[in-house]
């Protein structure tokens, strides 16, 4: 039960597939124009890598070592199409088309394939599937998170609803793609400030107990 | 040829893949800290960006498309790329050992370059044709290529810089690339 | 980022192992492959209607809205070698709404056009693009799209940047390629309209 927590707990924050490793980058900036269209690439990229992670998980030890990148890479391909398709099916006038060219490269999202090859593979089904949902949510969160800023920053919204007074003059900028490169380089200095400074004051701590 | 002037402008300046798109990033910042390895990027990116256009067109208009199955481009565009890039290296190995060793370290991380399905898929939702694929192909390439290249120079010589500490590594990076992005708008009004 | 050195190491072991066992490799692979291929056909065999539903459901939703009082539509062949029109249908009042394809910032845009009887357009609607969203998804929004309405199809629409005179279209500002398009697909639709469906002709 521990690992499966501390699986989340990874994903979601010391090992944050976006703000720590700085994996993903494509989708991450691309579609974070709106807070919805993170939210709804953040979650069909964990449902991606939860059935990713689960079938590569089962097939392990079936699967030859030489052979395996193409192995997993079919396997992604496989459950990409799938959303694809069910996003079609039931969000075919929202979401599916705001996220479109997006949605078939989740297959070349390096975080899928990373966790496949670090994670999956060499671990049981039901940790791996955590492993997947804690990495997802981390990935769903960051994208969220960027979305809302951007779209705040950019479109005077919040989910698609007006919340600025019309005195607010948008920043178009911020949705456009250069918006998208600074906001997520302002966040990741952000993130590394506040990281370097827990650590320096979990160095202090030590080092007062010394005393 | 109107038309295919169109798309060499718009892929390599107006729809630049990394400034405007966001497509290959991940190479983009990873592989940007000198000219010369963003170079060699680039070359092998183009190499493999255009021959996967044709191919990917070949195996969605006279396979997909006549047996029905255009629902599986998806994982018929991510085997046509795997596959070149393992057969590109097998190649250029044997044919040009001095080309292999300034490629080759590239050529594997090829696949998971998402410029390079994303062309694939772009052609297709295009309509293009076979050899308007192949040129859309090797110009959004070109692009990349300068985007790389440009990018990696302004690192260069900005490296040695003093700036904030929280600010070193890949948040400088995203803003040199923000600012870059900015200097490429201009050219939106081009088309 | 991190991953790429092993994903390196273990690509170059594939290419110098793959050629001794590679019928036996082969096959694997391609049996995930079939299975792979197999799973997805159910998929797609089960998700084909609801997604033709869906997208007939949308398009009909967009002729209502840009042909109010139409009545029953009958469906008319669209003449070939149109590249823009994609569908057209003539409404019980003798208006029409047609289907038509614009290309905007984010690729192809689908837009519903309805005309009357009297050649005047009655209203536009996106069907579906991949416009930047507080930007070129604007064009979805009324204060763009509504100008369209009550232009003739006599006259070729422009687009320009502030004020617009007649047989103008003002652009959304920062979305130029997008107002375009939009415009760029109606003009298609008038052109269409005056050449094979004016009453008379």
């Amino acid at each position: 039960m521990s690992t499966l927590l501390s699986n989340l707990k990874k994903g979601i924050l010391d090992e944050n597939p976006t703000f720590v490793q700085v994996l993903g980058m494509c989708p991450t900036l691309a579609v974070t124009t709106s807070a919805i269209n993170g939210l709804g690439m953040g979650l069909s990229v964990t449902a991606v890598l939860m059935g990713s992670n689960l079938v590569i998980s089962l097939l392990r030890k079936v699967i030859p070592d030489k052979i395996r990148i193409p192995a997993f890479v079919v396997i992604i391909a496989t459950f990409v199409t799938v959303i694809d398709l069910l996003l079609q099916a039931f969000f075919y006038d929202t979401l599916y088309q705001s996220l479109g060219l997006y949605i078939p490269l989740i297959v070349v999202n390096c975080i899928i394939l990373g966790r496949a090859e670090a994670y999956a593979s060499k671990n049981p089904p039901l940790a791996s599937v955590f492993d997947g949902l804690g990495m997802g949510l981390g990935f769903t969160i960051a994208l969220t998170v960027l979305g809302v800023i951007r779209e705040l920053l950019g479109a005077g919204s919040f989910f698609g609803m007006k919340i600025t007074p019309a005195s607010f003059q948008p920043a178009v900028i911020m949705i456009m793609a250069p918006g998208g490169f600074l906001v997520l380089g302002i966040l990741l200095a952000i993130f590394n400030h506040l990281r370097s400074r827990r650590e320096t004051k979990a160095g202090e701590r030590a080092a007062e107990k010394e005393e | 040829m109107p038309t295919l002037l169109v798309i060499i402008v718009s892929s390599v300046f107006v729809n630049n893949f990394v400034l405007s798109r966001f497509l290959g990033i991940c190479p983009f910042l990873g592989v940007s800290k000198k000219i010369e390895t963003a170079l060699g990027m680039g070359m092998a990116v183009t190499f493999v960006m255009t021959l996967a256009s044709a191919f990917s067109y070949m195996v969605y208009n006279w396979i997909l498309v006549p047996t029905q199955k255009e629902y599986l481009y998806t994982i018929a565009f991510i085997l046509v790329i795997a596959s070149l890039v393992q057969f590109v290296e097998m190649v250029i190995q044997k044919v040009s050992p001095s080309l292999y060793s300034a490629l080759g370290v590239y050529l594997p991380l090829i696949t998971t370059n998402c410029a390079v399905l994303g062309v694939a898929v772009i052609n297709m939702q295009s309509k293009y044709t076979l050899l308007e694929s192949v040129v859309s192909g090797f110009s959004a390439a070109i692009g990349f290529t300068m985007g790389i290249v440009l990018f990696a120079g302004i690192r260069e010589r900005t490296q040695h810089n003093k700036i904030l500490k929280a600010f070193e590594g890949f948040p400088i990076a995203l803003i040199t690339a923000g600012l870059m992005a900015i200097a490429f708008l201009g050219f939106q009004g081009l088309i | 980022m991190q991953n790429d050195g092993h994903k390196m190491s273990a690509m170059s072991k594939v290419t110098g192992l793959l050629k001794n066992d590679l019928v036996r490799l082969g096959a694997i692979l391609f049996l995930i492959t079939a299975i792979a291929g197999c799973c997805l056909g159910f998929v797609y065999e089960s998700t084909k209607d609801v997604i033709a539903d869906k997208k007939e459901e949308v398009n009909q939703r967009a002729y209502a809205k840009v042909l109010p009082d139409a009545g029953v539509l009958t469906k008319l062949e669209v003449q070939p070698d149109q590249k823009a029109v994609l569908e057209v249908y003539r409404a019980e009042n003798g208006g029409v709404a047609m289907k038509v394809m614009g290309t905007g910032y984010g690729g192809d845009m689908e837009m519903a056009v309805g005309i009357d009887a009297d050649g005047n357009v009655t209203g536009v609607s996106i069907i579906s693009h991949g416009e930047t969203p507080g930007l070129g998804a604007k064009a979805t929004e009324a204060d763009f799209i509504d100008q369209y309405s009550g232009k003739n199809a006599k006259e070729t629409l422009t687009v320009v940047k502030g004020d617009a005179a007649e047989n103008e279209i003002s652009a959304i500002s920062g979305a130029t390629i997008t107002s375009r398009g939009v415009t760029e697909g109606v003009n298609e639709a008038l052109q269409y309209y005056t050449v094979y469906l004016k009453e008379g002709n």
